[in-house]
């Protein structure tokens, strides 16, 4: 027995021996002497071709970037300081106490008791967010379009304005529909919500720290997608469950699955992965494209790539756990944003995002998770159908 | 330099630069640069098409030539000895398929672009020159040359027989191998016509092949119930929507007249056939066998007739004794039976056994 055992062992030792042989990374095969790379090369013409076609179309992205601002800033009549003078006097207006403040310009005819109920909506979300600087005004556009959501910054536009261009979504335009319903009251309040990005966190808490906005500008403000940090409604507490269930019933649209690695890494724990995935996110490129300081185009995941799972409420959610005063320290520190959101929490934004991202993902398993009970009866399944497999055959004759 | 003057200095410099426009990237700034941009593109696209054309030329080589019976290969020196041999395999192909008929592209050259070769061959004068892309290697240039040859071989059939077969013929040693696959197919085909042809009736083998030829084949393939479940396969999605009321009729009702409707609405090729082109192929290649070495020059003679006659000439024998000879080869074509012997079945369960072990070391993400 033993020595068949010893056999046993050297015969597995010996079989790993030729796997690992086997697949063992190799030299490069040497290539035949007809091979020859020459005209897989770009010649050096080409190579400038190429170059100048990235150029003119980065240069096509900030024109249309530009054009879209300009549009948005005539359409509500607001002037962009051209000189010196003009952006110091901006600045004083600024200052005075009643510069801040809200309000809603909608670019297509509409019923009076249908304006009526945007206003009041308009006026619900305006009331979370609660505006706590009073240099920011925000003007919120609305468009009787399809398109992408565009947020013009203070800096891009009189110094103090943040305006954000909403074209109506599909259950939105009910309201210009005649005959129509209009929309029920809840929905316009979260088309809000989701809608003035960026715009809300400037309202409720001033401008960012300048390298806290530029790693979000970089990021096009994908974690200011939406804000809903009112203590009093926890409907986004009870929301995983609603999504549970409908992730039970609809599991084609389980987003959960389109998570980037990084961030799904970041749930399990890796702490690098939470790193690459806050500060070097894998989105196509989105500092290169279409980037014209102070100006946003929310083009969203289909376009830009995968990032954080639920990543548009990722700063909502540190304001309702973290608090607005606390939030506001981490918001307007001149650090970076690491060392300003160790300093404002007293914890490592890699930890938080990591507990987060696991939260939002709703216990999705991480990890290897085989129970042994389910190993015995795959195996006793593989059993009973080889045993009815074979039987069958036996008994069954073709042709 | 008096006060005066240097206070003088100091408040036009002030005053330029508050009034100086600040640094703004404007639309008008934008759009200059765009057209800038534009501008030295269209420079650029035409010098890269030029570099691109002198290095073409620079590595466009006289052809040398490889002659195999009545196949002229070219290709770059570096390459000519692999076309050659590829054209050595290629050749007894085709003759034994095609037999005298193979000698037709005589006038035609049959030029080897080697892959990821740095030279091309320039084209040869007075013959009808098809490219052809392959690795420098004489198998797979043989292989190339076989299909490219046989494509120029059958455009000069009927377009009627091209079109009932689907496809080219294409001589391959491996053609034996697909015979089972066809047996399976004449077994399983959901058709009256394959059972009848299975069990010998030469008529259910003429209608599994649609032969000749008929406008609305599904009707003799298919009985009203499959025709149904034919429906639901073929009209999906949208499709549905624009023809609403005859589907409900079709599927819902399981009214025939309707399912009719519905297939005559839809190409031919939409249709799954009992026996699929493949097999069609199959028929005119034991045709061609059969007949000898002059059959696929009587296929050729055979234009014009309905397409079971002009098999028939290739084959030299009545359409329907060849179909019995396909027949017969199929069925003894039949594909061996898997045999599971106890002990296979244990070292199944053995490896399922440690694969699911194995599986609770690993990690599900990486």
């Amino acid at each position: 027995m033993a020595l068949n055992l010893r056999r046993w062992v050297l015969a597995a030792v010996a079989g790993f021996a030729l796997i690992l042989l086997a697949y063992r990374p190799g030299e490069e095969e040497a290539r035949p002497a007809w091979w020859n790379d020459r005209f897989a090369l770009p010649t050096p013409e080409q190579r400038r071709l190429n170059e100048l076609g990235s150029a003119r179309q980065r240069a096509r992205s900030e024109l249309f970037l530009a054009e879209q601002r300009d549009t948005l800033l005539r359409g509500l009549a607001i002037r962009r300081p051209r000189t010196r003078i003009d952006s110091m006097l901006a600045i004083s207006s600024r200052l005075s106490p009643s510069a801040g403040g809200a309000r809603l310009d909608l670019m297509f005819p509409l019923a009076p008791d249908r304006r009526r109920a945007l206003d009041e909506a308009f006026a619900s979300a305006w009331q979370i967010v609660g505006p706590g600087d009073s240099s920011v005004r925000v003007v919120a556009a609305l468009f009787d379009r399809y398109g992408l959501d565009l947020y013009v910054l203070p800096d891009a536009t009189d110094g103090r304005t943040c305006i954000a261009g909403l074209p109506l979504n599909w259950e939105l335009r009910r309201l210009v529909r005649a005959g129509d319903e209009p929309p029920p009251q809840e929905l316009l309040v979260t088309f809000f919500k989701d809608g003035l990005g960026p715009c809300a966190y400037y309202a409720a808490f001033g401008r960012p720290g300048p390298a806290i906005e530029r790693w979000l500008e970089l990021r096009r403000f994908d974690l200011a997608g939406r804000f809903d940090w009112d203590p009093g409604d926890d409907s986004a507490l009870a929301s995983p469950v609603v999504q549970a269930f409908q992730t039970a019933i609809t599991p084609q649209f389980d987003g959960r699955f389109s998570a980037s690695f990084d961030a799904l890494g970041c749930a399990a724990g890796d702490q690098t992965a939470c790193r690459k995935a806050l500060f070097q996110p894998a989105v196509g490129g989105r500092a290169d494209r279409r980037s014209l300081p102070g100006v946003i185009l929310a083009s969203g995941r289909f376009i830009d790539g995968r990032g954080f799972y639920g990543g548009d409420s990722y700063l909502t959610d540190l304001v309702r756990e973290m608090g607005r005063d606390r939030f506001g320290r981490f918001w307007r520190s001149t650090l970076a944003p690491d060392s300003a959101f160790a300093a404002a929490f007293d914890q490592p934004i890699e930890r938080w995002t990591a507990r987060w991202e696991k939260q939002r993902l709703r216990g999705m398993v991480l990890r290897n998770r085989i129970s042994p009970i389910a190993l015995l009866l795959s195996v006793l399944l593989a059993a009973a159908v080889i045993a009815g497999g074979t039987l069958v055959a036996t008994r069954r004759t073709v042709g | 330099m008096s006060d005066r003057v240097r206070r003088g200095a100091l408040a036009l410099w002030a005053t330029a630069a508050v009034v100086s426009p600040l640094h703004a990237q404007t639309v008008a700034q934008l759009r200059e640069r765009v057209d800038r941009l534009s501008r030295a593109y269209a420079t650029a696209y035409v010098e890269a098409h030029r570099a691109d054309s002198v290095r073409r030329a620079l590595f466009t080589v006289p052809p040398e030539s490889a002659t195999v019976g009545a196949l002229h290969v070219f290709a770059t020196a570096a390459a000519i000895e692999n076309a050659r041999a590829g054209a050595r395999a290629a050749w007894p192909l085709l003759d034994g398929t095609f037999g005298p008929a193979a000698a037709m592209p005589d006038d035609h050259a049959f030029f080897l672009q080697a892959e990821r070769s740095g030279e091309t061959a320039r084209p040869v004068s007075g013959r009808t020159n098809h490219q052809f892309l392959a690795t420098n290697e004489a198998t797979d240039i043989g292989d190339r040359l076989v299909w490219q040859a046989s494509q120029v071989l059958v455009a000069r059939l009927d377009p009627a027989l091209r079109d009932w077969m689907g496809g080219a013929i294409v001589p391959s040693v491996r053609l034996p191998r697909l015979l089972p696959a066809t047996y399976l197919e004449l077994l399983t085909a959901p058709s009256a016509t394959t059972r009848r042809c299975f069990a010998g009736a030469v008529a259910g083998c003429r209608d599994a092949f649609d032969l000749p030829p008929t406008p609305d084949p599904y009707r003799r393939w298919y009985g009203p119930e499959e025709r149904r479940v034919i429906v639901q396969q073929v009209v999906t999605g949208n499709d549905v929507l624009s023809v609403r009321d005859l589907y409900q009729q079709c599927v819902t009702r399981g009214d025939d007249a309707a399912c009719l409707r519905l297939l005559q609405r839809q190409p031919l090729s939409a249709i799954p056939q009992p026996l699929g082109d493949p097999s069609r192929i199959e028929l005119v290649q034991l045709a061609l066998e059969l007949g000898g070495r002059g059959a696929f020059s009587r296929l050729m003679a055979a234009r014009g007739q309905p397409v079971d006659a002009q098999i028939a000439a290739a084959a030299g024998m009545p359409a329907d004794s060849l179909l019995m000879v396909w027949r017969a080869r199929v069925l003894a074509a039949r594909p061996r039976p898997v045999t599971l012997n106890p002990r296979g079945a244990w070292v199944a369960l053995m490896w399922g056994l440690v694969f699911g072990l194995l599986a609770f070391g690993s990690t599900r993400w990486r």
